[in-house]
């Protein structure tokens, strides 16, 4: 047993985890572009890229309610809720700006709703989250019936499709919100609130961290972003199906962690979670480029997870106390 | 920390002149795709029924006998039986016609943004043919536009998306249609009078919302059945054998329920049998034949529907080898030898017909899937 | 009813409703009461034998399934894989059928493979270090890719009669019995049950106190996964058919039942009764749904609505819990 663990430390403690995740991707990259010549294709790149964004932004609000010491279950159906709201209000002729407030509005109640419920009612947040989840998928099908909603301004799908310096959209909008949530977690005081809400609620408390209300804010930025990811997926589709979204959550759950958040809470970062989401969806769409089924990739992404987060835990013995993300 | 990050850039630098050094490589670095190929052209959709297709697709008849066809299959669920079926008739008619299936795959539970993602990475894969069966008919057309665009053949099987460009479908009947037999099987199965429940799978499904409909519309017709209950499985076996259970005692006189979804029939068929209510209550809707032969023989679904996927996804695939190799679409009556069939096509439409099959006692056992 | 909160509570000489306060599956029986006798009053199928048999029907698999999470949970962690074990299990029952294996050696046989999926999922979690979530994140995934790829997909029918039994009559309420009293025994008088909840109430304190919490994780796996053996024969017994894409979602229906009956993710706290309990509720959710004719796009919000109000109440209960005794 002494052996492979002084391999551990001697070899890779000194690495840090997300260093590892991105020797992972090169070495992903390259035996990928060995195998299939279109993986390095820069058209292959922007559109996996373009289709991954809409998802990192969902978890990127997924993050922070981790790292918060939350979780949230219910993004999905707020991915779809709010397109089939907006399309639902725009056919039958309200402005378009009025449409999405309405949509927004909407999720940031569910948002405070899962707040509410988790910060003050003491709710555990994935029974929580996975009631309102219900709820709301519900609701969803009562509004459209069931029917996919596809009544959308004409230049709706410059959002998703458009670019910007030739750089599609919603890549740059993605990058904006990385950059813009990373800071917001490390230079500002509310990210300091949520790391240390998160390490331990008590102390946070204590220390007159208004923790309650942290938790709220938390839930309804996730709801907003969840909302976005829906306006940008709809805008890609130029549709609305009241079924989009039954597995983000999950999806989203298993960046975050791979990305080396805790799920304990406190501890974790955007960047992380961000090239999680590139590793998963790499790794899905080199897979079907050599044409390996849905089934074997889940095989592989559950690996992957484990031995991503079997290392990150064993690397720790021998690397405390380095880095302190929590302030 | 400092280091570290110096250490990340630096990956990220290098994995970076790795991408485009290797992409540079290549000898066809892909043209930059035509933006905007979606919207623009979603007007003219229509253009996919004329025989031939728009200009820039010079993809008919470009292939040589000699060539292998590339086939990418992507369905609404990878993993279901009834796909399953479909790609080995597909496999089979690629075997026959020197075309490869490159991948037949689809998302694990019923997902039209993860189909779009396979097709995406399909198009990337630059197959010459990908066949589509869509989870949402409105949801799929920018993509398959796109692949259009991207010059690549897009026939759609099993369900539609009509206002895209694909080039044609080949089915056994759209939503409504089969909706519609189930409709008519179901008042004739009640002698047009009682009670009667529906199932479905999922209810954000449009092919089985679309099918629902169908069948409300037939019984319309008839005043004296009543629909006392829609219920919803999300295609969970149990849920669906609890849900017939649970409409038996709430409706003492139910006749029958109806299913839209493969689980449906062979579900509420259990259900009846281990209530003993066989002889009072009947099933029937779409089911696989090898998942009712017990049923069926013990008449608690007196007649059920479908056609045989492997049939459909052996026409597709002939269709697509067709298009490639000689520049023809499907036409009425055209014959896909022994294993396909001949096909129905209306005249002035782009969607070919398999025929369906009623399953009875009389012929369940005689089919493979 | 009798249960374990009895004995302590006739110490105190407080008022009916202070007794009764104490109770933990107190709330969780009064919700049950209310839901009942307003079904009953709606509908005059409710109280009916017919009826109370397919309740009982209805309840058995998620009603064993959840006495595994329960476990889990008490240990403070959560099991996300069983829906993916029972599609998993299910798969291998379709060739032990093809093989034409009578069922005194597929029963065993599948409840051994259970425990084995159970006990994977303990030694990762002990040997990797990482919470359970994670763990079982992973093995959700890789489980139900397995099931996949070992049995294409192919499901079995016309199953014989030896194998329908364990779903029909009163089989299943049997089954579910058996390992209620079974679990509620070992969890009250085995040294296993104490260690399980001094796990979940403080994991160092009960590592310092001598307790091999190692294998006492490992065993609590595999107990979660040999119930999934029985509910697997349940699931079997009850469709006819062998479907090995079966049990997606089934995780969450556990967890509902679960803490619904009061099990609490904070660990160290919940009963079998009350898990049982949890599921009794979840099945009378749904056979009330059909019996008052609730369309089905209404379903999840109500659905959603009553998980919230039993946990509102199970609040309540703390709160005045908690004031009583600083009073």
């Amino acid at each position: 047993m002494t052996k492979p663990r002084q391999f551990w430390k001697g070899t890779f403690a000194k690495y840090n985890y997300q260093f590892v995740l991105l020797l992972f991707l090169a070495v992903w990259f390259v035996v990928m572009g060995i195998v299939n010549h279109s993986f390095l294709s820069m058209n292959n790149i922007a559109t996996v890229v373009t289709r991954l964004s809409e998802i990192a932004i969902i978890a990127m609000g997924m993050t922070i309610v981790v790292i918060a010491g939350g979780f949230d279950l219910s993004v999905g159906t707020i991915m779809a809720m709010v397109p089939c709201i907006v399309g639902l209000a725009y056919g039958q002729g309200v402005p378009f700006a009025v449409c999405l407030a309405f949509g927004f509005l909407a999720a940031m109640a569910v948002g405070l709703l899962n707040g509410v419920l988790i910060a003050k009612a003491g709710f555990q947040p994935i029974i929580g989250t996975l009631a309102t989840m219900t709820a709301l998928r519900s609701l969803i099908y009562v509004i459209t019936k069931g029917k996919p909603i596809s009544s959308f301004p004409e230049n709706y799908m410059q959002l998703a499709h458009g670019k910007l310096l030739g750089i599609p959209i919603p890549i740059l909008l993605m990058l904006a919100f990385a950059v813009f949530f990373s800071w917001i977690m490390s230079h500002t005081k509310f990210g300091r609130f949520v790391y240390a809400t998160g390490g331990n609620i008590k102390a946070a408390d204590i220390a007159g961290i208004h923790t309650a209300g942290l938790t709220i804010k938390v839930y309804v930025l996730s709801a907003i972003l969840s909302a976005l990811a829906g306006i940008l997926y709809s805008s890609r589709l130029i549709s609305a199906s009241p079924d989009a979204g039954a597995n983000t959550s999950f999806d989203c759950v298993t960046a975050v962690l791979l990305g080396g958040t805790s799920i304990a809470g406190g501890k974790g970062n955007i960047q992380g979670t961000v090239l999680g989401i590139i590793i998963l969806n790499f790794i899905i769409n080199g897979f079907n480029l050599i044409g390996i089924n849905a089934y074997w990739q889940m095989i592989f992404k559950g690996c992957v997870l484990l031995a991503a987060i079997g290392y990150d835990s064993r690397r720790k013995p021998g690397f405390k106390m380095v880095k302190q993300k929590t302030a | 920390m400092k280091k570290m990050k110096k250490l990340l850039a630096i990956l990220l630098a290098a994995s970076m002149v790795m991408m485009t050094g290797c992409s540079g490589k290549q000898a066809d670095t892909p043209a930059p795709q035509p933006e905007e190929q979606t919207g623009q052209e979603a007007p003219d959709a229509k253009q996919g029924e004329t025989e031939a297709p728009e200009a820039g697709n010079s993809m008919a008849g470009s292939k040589t006998d000699a060539d292998t066809i590339k086939i990418g299959i992507v369905v609404k669920q990878a993993g279901a039986p009834y796909f399953d079926y479909a790609a080995g008739g597909a496999k089979k008619a690629a075997a026959d016609l020197n075309a490869e299936i490159v991948s037949y795959t689809g998302p694990t539970s019923e997902d039209v943004n993860q189909e779009i993602t396979f097709i995406e990475d399909l198009i990337t894969q630059k197959v010459d043919a990908i066949l589509v069966s869509t989870a949402d008919s409105t949801a799929i057309i920018p993509t398959i536009n796109k692949a259009m665009d991207a010059g690549i053949a897009v026939f759609t099987f099993d369900i539609d998306a009509p206002d895209s460009n694909r080039l044609f479908c080949i089915t056994a009947g759209n939503a409504e249609e089969s909706g519609t037999a189930i409709g008519e099987s179901l008042a004739k199965a009640v002698d047009g009078a009682g009670q009667v429940a529906l199932l479905t799978g999922g209810l954000g499904s449009d092919t089985l919302n679309r099918r629902l409909a169908a069948i409300e519309e037939v019984l319309a017709d008839y005043p004296d059945i009543e629909i006392v209950a829609t219920e919803a499985c999300d295609d969970d076996f149990e849920k669906c054998v609890s849900q017939v259970e649970n409409l038996m005692q709430t409706y003492p006189e139910l006749k029958a329920v109806a299913g839209v979804s493969t689980v449906n029939p062979p579900a509420a068929a259990m259900a009846i049998k281990s209530a003993k209510k066989d002889g009072q209550v009947i099933s029937l809707g779409i089911a696989l034949p090898s998942q009712i032969t017990e049923y069926v023989d013990s008449g608690i679904i007196p007649e059920a529907i479908l056609w045989d996927p492997g049939v459909m996804g052996y026409d597709a695939v002939a269709a697509a080898c067709d298009y490639l190799r000689n520049g023809e679409l499907p036409t009425d009556g055209k014959d896909y030898g022994e294993y396909g069939g001949k096909i129905v096509v209306e005249s002035g439409d782009s969607v070919a017909y398999i025929p369906s099959i009623v399953f009875t006692k009389d012929n369940v056992h005689d089919f493979e899937f | 009813m009798k249960n374990s909160g009895t004995k302590n509570v006739r110490k105190e000489t407080g008022g009916l409703l202070d007794t009764l306060i104490r109770i933990p599956e107190i709330t969780i029986v009064l919700f049950i009461v209310i839901v009942s006798v307003f079904i009953g009053i709606q509908s005059e199928s409710f109280f009916t034998t017919d009826n109370f048999v397919n309740i009982s029907k209805q309840i058995a698999v998620n009603g064993i399934l959840s006495i595994g999470m329960m476990l889990v949970i008490i240990a403070k962690g959560v099991d996300l894989s069983i829906g993916s074990v029972l599609a998993l299990l299910c798969a291998v029952t379709g060739t032990l059928v093809e093989q034409n294996a009578p069922i005194w050696v597929a029963f065993p046989a599948i409840l051994a493979l259970g425990a084995f999926f159970g006990l994977l999922n303990g030694i990762l979690v002990v040997k990797l270090k990482v919470a359970p979530i994670i763990v079982t994140l992973g093995t959700m995934n890789i489980y139900r890719g397995i099931a996949q790829v070992y049995s294409g997909g192919k499901w079995t029918s016309n199953l014989p009669d030896t194998y329908i039994m364990w779903g029909q009559g009163l089989m299943p309420i049997c089954l579910l019995i058996i390992v209620a009293i079974l679990f509620a025994v070992i969890m009250k008088y085995t040294s296993f049950g104490r260690h399980v909840y001094a796990i979940g109430s403080n994991e160092e304190s009960a590592r310092l106190a001598g307790i091999r919490v190692d294998r006492t994780k490992k065993i609590i796996f595999t107990c979660s996964g040999l119930l999934i053996g029985f509910a697997t024969m349940v699931f079997i017994g009850r469709t006819g058919v062998i479907q090995p894409s079966a049990g997606t979602g089934y995780e969450m229906d556990a967890i509902g039942a679960a803490v619904l009956g009061g099990v609490s993710f904070a660990g160290g706290k919940g009963t079998v009764l009350g898990t049982v309990l949890g599921a009794v509720l979840m099945g009378l959710i749904m056979n009330g749904m059909t019996l008052l004719k609730i369309s089905a796009n209404y379903q999840g919000m109500i659905t959603g609505l009553i998980i919230v109000l039993a946990l509102l109440l199970d609040t309540f209960r703390n709160v005045y819990q908690g004031r009583r005794a600083r009073a």
